[in-house]
């Protein structure tokens, strides 16, 4: 049954799909108020895995990963971590731990900067453009 | 509402048919209203033994704790830590709506 999201999740599916080899929907999900979509391709000797979630009041959750041997090499997520609220907003972070922190992480997670709003389609680009897939 | 064809065998013993077909339905819906459930509490008790803790707990940690994450970060199992709390948000949330229904179920 086609829900608000379905069309948003095809073309993010789409996309994907085209853009990484081996590429599998581990999982989708959709529901008149929330959806979900989880899935793993390849880009030359990397995994990437990626997982989004979108909610009916508009908030959109994501982390899209390129792995290599299991490690993060980039991770691109928008969770509320600590760190990335400390550098928005320095030591009074913890009144904002609600809020949405888009933020890369760089290889082996040792490192984080932020970043603005990235979607799938953007991923897929930086990670052309930086991360040559060898 | 929509139709649907009942065999005439079947027909004959649930007299009266509507009646009939209503509760066998219900009846139906609440079983998988229940399997699904259980499906759902399975995942999130795999989640809450991944990362030790509850989903709002968690995600609580994982806002206000800096050493805890880095600790997430630091190992391989849990470095996407991120994309597991996700989904499990969705699991959460799932469960919540099939619980709300089997509620609306058992109280028709």
């Amino acid at each position: 049954m086609a829900t608000p999201f379905t069309e948003i999740v095809d073309r993010v599916v789409a996309l994907f799909e085209s853009a990484f080899v081996h590429s599998v929907v581990l999982r989708r999900e959709e529901r008149p108020h929330l959806a979900l979509v989880e899935m793993d391709g390849t880009y030359g000797i990397y995994r990437v895995h990626v997982r989004e979630i979108w909610q009916a009041d508009g908030v959109r959750k994501y982390a899209y990963y390129a792995l290599y041997q299991s490690e993060v090499v980039v991770g691109f997520d928008n969770a509320s971590d600590p760190r990335a609220l400390c550098l928005k907003y320095g030591k009074d972070y913890a009144r904002h731990r609600l809020e949405l922190i888009p933020h890369r992480h760089t290889e082996g997670k040792q490192a984080l900067e932020l970043t603005g709003e990235v979607d799938c389609a953007a991923f897929i680009t930086w990670l052309k453009k930086n991360l040559p897939p060898m | 509402m929509l139709r649907v064809q009942v065999k005439e065998e079947y027909a004959a013993i649930l007299d009266p048919i509507q009646e009939s077909v209503d509760e066998a339905l219900r009846r139906y819906a609440i079983e998988k209203t229940r399997n699904r459930i259980l499906e759902l509490e399975q995942r999130l008790q795999k989640w809450e033994e991944q990362y030790g803790c509850s989903h709002d707990l968690f995600a609580y940690r994982t806002a206000t704790d800096e050493g805890y994450v880095k600790q997430l970060d630091a190992d391989a199992a849990t470095q996407q830590w991120e994309g597991d709390l996700i989904s499990w948000e969705f699991d959460v949330e799932e469960l919540r709506e099939w619980r709300r229904r089997l509620q609306r179920l058992l109280t028709e």
